[in-house]
């Protein structure tokens, strides 16, 4: 009898442990009937698809369906996708797409809608769960023209990396993250203060790189912001170029004084410079993604010499209290010319379930969903993103960097202008000025000052309740 | 038992110079010229972790993580195969009609000659990204994306103005009246060719060929875009594998090991014929 009840009770737990194991839901038979395709995802080489890459043999197993992944630089990434979306080639099922490429893209059609796909049970697992997405995070990365066109595959704003034991030695007590003691003016003098570069630690590794500007400069264009100049960082209600004022001339002269911790070829220096130097342990603090942060500085046994002695914090605020509402995400597009959607499909669903992305993790893959921001998983393995939630939900701005086609060339030239800044060839003032009268160009050639135009792109930054409807109400 | 010294040196024969610094010179050099490659080699055989270390470390426990994880992890030897099967058969066909061309081109006499050198030599002037979309589309059209005869036939028209140019000037080297006392012989052209002309060529085709060989073996851009997954080279690969938002820098280390080594081979092989092929023509015979 005991040894009947043992063999029930070990049954019993074989089937729950089965229910229960990631992506245990049945398949249905249309999913089945696509056992055997080949689909082919072009990807660029970055942690976050690493994560996730891990999980591709399960795919495999579970479904029948190969994937071959087809990773590219990520220099060459945008133009090779360009490339093969408008020859409309078919090669790849599966596109990552940027945050910043989404109007672009599905503007032109080169994506097809997700939606129909999202609500089709034959092909969606079953407790896929849509509205489990953060609102903001899953309009933001995929909507446009109220349509949802890709899935996120993580999405966080990008922050400030620091060592906590340098910090210490030195006497300083850093804040925690988002409290308003972190400050642009506390960090300069944190960065100041244990500033060392005779024994080997820079106070600060900043990216001046020209193609850097549009993503490690703007936490400080948004940071010296006051209240009443939010929203029309870039431009006014009418597409007028706003930039020259002195929000923007402070903000660059305060980016451009950390010249001074830098060494002399810091010129050029983007992620990879600053970041080896972090990781080597020769700098106090640099820019950081929230996505790479376990990649880049929390690995163990790749990083022995600043794993597990970092804070992670937000950019921080500026004089006015302000800070970088910063969005960034990668996400999972639907080629149009795919010619097994269902297939791939299957796939980016599977990818962004629940139990994948909670899993996904404790990789690096960042959250999209409140069910892994909540998980355990989450919390045990990038304990960094759980402050990050509220941010996410309440703060952040998916058009901090604004999405209008004109944005690649504007975000150049306050490259190329901010450059000159920190080479000293120029200063804030006429950078500025050259901001305004280049970009101000940018926008009368793409249209913007036509009289009598009424279809030029919605403002969605002025009222961010856009982004915040239910996933599942999207086209 | 000590070999006695059987040179023989003439009586009036200038006493040999012995320089030592330039030998210390040329050492240096050497040292100078080395050392980086050196220093990628060994960060091939470092972990992550001594790679990316605070100081350089030349003293480490070697390591094949970056191996692993490019051979096994991310099929790079298929790569390396494609790259191997392009770079041979478009150094192949391109040496072997560049050199006719280059023939022509040098013996016979013809209307707009100069014209046909010149225009041969304006094809390499072009930057690979003003025709990419072009060979992109007709690539596309004729099913050849992501294939290795398409890579081929690319490199091979890419190849031959550069084969056609270098080859010209070493047939010119050759004086015409060794084929034409071979053709009174009885040879027709041909075999004129073949018998008296190619092998004085040898040395000249062995060294256009390494320079072929290198071009196609280390070509990037146009890698990149035509292809995806079946015909994907080396040189596109290794920068996906190495360098993401950060450079892995014991990865990027491995890859030049493996992207090197046949080509120094190659070099090593060929090494006879390529200081020959490199010194035709510059003494007159």
């Amino acid at each position: 009898m005991t040894k009947q009840r043992i063999r029930h009770a070990l049954v019993s737990a074989l089937a729950l442990s089965v229910m229960g194991a990631p992506g245990a839901f049945a398949q249905t038979d249309a999913q089945k009937a696509l056992a055997g395709r080949e689909i082919r995802f072009l990807q660029p080489s970055m942690p976050q698809f690493a994560a996730l890459g891990k999980f591709i043999p399960e795919f495999q197993e579970k479904y029948g369906i190969k994937v071959t992944v087809d990773e590219i630089p990520f220099d060459q990434y945008r133009q090779k996708s360009l490339v093969e979306m408008q020859q409309g080639t078919g090669t790849y099922d599966i596109y990552a797409v940027d945050v910043m490429w989404l109007a672009e893209y599905a503007a032109a059609g080169f994506l097809q809608p997700l939606m129909p796909y999202v609500k089709n049970p034959n092909l969606t697992d079953e407790g896929y769960d849509i509205d489990d997405f953060l609102p903001r995070v899953i309009s933001g990365t995929g909507v446009y023209n109220d349509t949802l066109y890709t899935i996120p595959l993580g999405a966080g704003p990008v922050g400030t990396t620091f060592r906590k034991d340098v910090a210490e030695a030195a006497g300083i007590q850093m804040p925690k993250r988002f409290s308003p003691e972190f400050t642009t003016d506390f960090m300069y003098k944190a960065a100041e203060k244990v500033h060392k570069p005779e024994s080997g630690m820079i106070g600060f590794a900043q990216m001046p790189g020209r193609w850097f500007w549009g993503v490690t400069y703007l936490p400080y264009l948004y940071a010296f912001q006051t209240p009443k100049t939010k929203g029309d960082e870039y431009v006014d209600k009418n597409w007028r170029i706003t930039i020259n004022n002195k929000q923007t001339i402070d903000s660059i002269d305060y980016f451009v004084k950390f010249k001074k911790f830098m060494p002399a070829d810091s010129a050029n220096w983007g992620i990879g410079e600053a970041t080896a130097v972090y990781q080597s342990g020769n700098a106090f603090g640099l820019w950081n993604y929230q996505d790479f942060i376990k990649g880049f500085f929390e690995d163990p046994n790749a990083q022995k010499a600043v794993a597990g002695k970092n804070v992670h914090l937000h950019t921080p605020a500026g004089p006015h209290g302000v800070i970088d509402p910063w969005f960034g995400a990668w996400s999972f597009g639907l080629s149009k010319d795919s010619t097994k959607k269902e297939a791939a499909w299957v796939f980016i669903q599977w990818m962004t379930s629940k139990k994948i992305q909670e899993r996904a993790t404790e990789f690096g893959a960042g959250p999209s969903r409140h069910s892994t921001y909540k998980s355990v998983t989450l919390a045990k393995f990038q304990p960094w993103w759980v402050d990050v939630y509220e941010f996410m939900l309440k703060e952040t701005n998916p058009d901090e960097r604004i999405r209008v086609p004109e944005w690649a060339e504007i975000s150049d030239i306050m490259g190329e202008e901010g450059s000159r800044v920190w080479i000293g060839e120029i200063n804030s003032a006429t950078a500025v000025e050259n901001m305004q009268k280049r970009m101000s160009a940018v926008m009368r050639r793409g249209g913007y000052y036509v009289p009598g135009r009424t279809d030029l792109p919605p403002q969605h930054w002025r009222d961010l309740s856009y982004y915040d409807r239910l996933p599942s109400t999207w086209k | 038992m000590a070999h006695p010294d059987t040179s023989i040196v003439s009586p009036d024969a200038p006493p040999v110079q012995r320089n030592w610094w330039v030998y210390l010179v040329l050492a240096a050099v050497c040292v100078i010229n080395f050392l980086p490659y050196l220093w990628m080699v060994m960060t091939g055989f470092m972990d992550n972790a001594t790679a990316t270390g605070q100081s350089p470390q030349w003293v480490f426990t070697p390591s094949v993580e970056a191996f692993r994880f490019l051979i096994f992890e991310k099929g790079i030897m298929e790569n390396f195969l494609n790259s191997l099967v392009v770079s041979l058969a478009s150094t192949f066909f391109s040496v072997t009609f560049g050199m006719f061309c280059a023939y022509a081109i040098a013996r016979y006499d013809f209307g707009g000659r100069d014209d046909v050198s010149f225009w041969v030599l304006t094809n390499r002037m072009m930057p690979p990204v003003a025709v990419l979309i072009p060979i992109f589309v007709t690539f596309q059209t004729m099913k050849l994306l992501d294939t290795l005869v398409g890579l081929i036939i690319l490199y091979t028209a890419m190849q031959l103005p550069f084969v056609v140019w270098m080859l010209t000037g070493y047939f010119r080297d050759i004086p015409r009246r060794y084929e034409e006392s071979a053709m009174v012989d009885g040879d027709t052209w041909f075999q004129a060719f073949r018998k008296v002309t190619l092998p004085l060529m040898a040395p000249s085709i062995s060294a256009t060929a390494i320079f072929v060989m290198i071009l196609s073996w280390n070509e990037f851009a146009f890698a990149t875009f035509l292809t995806s997954t079946e015909a994907k080279t080396l040189p596109p690969a290794i920068m996906a594998y190495s360098i993401g938002a950060n450079i892995s820098w014991n990865v990027l280390g491995a890859a030049v090991v493996l992207v090197t080594a046949p080509l120094i081979l190659f070099v090593l092989v060929l090494q006879r014929q390529l200081i020959s092929g490199l010194s035709q023509g510059v003494i007159r015979k």
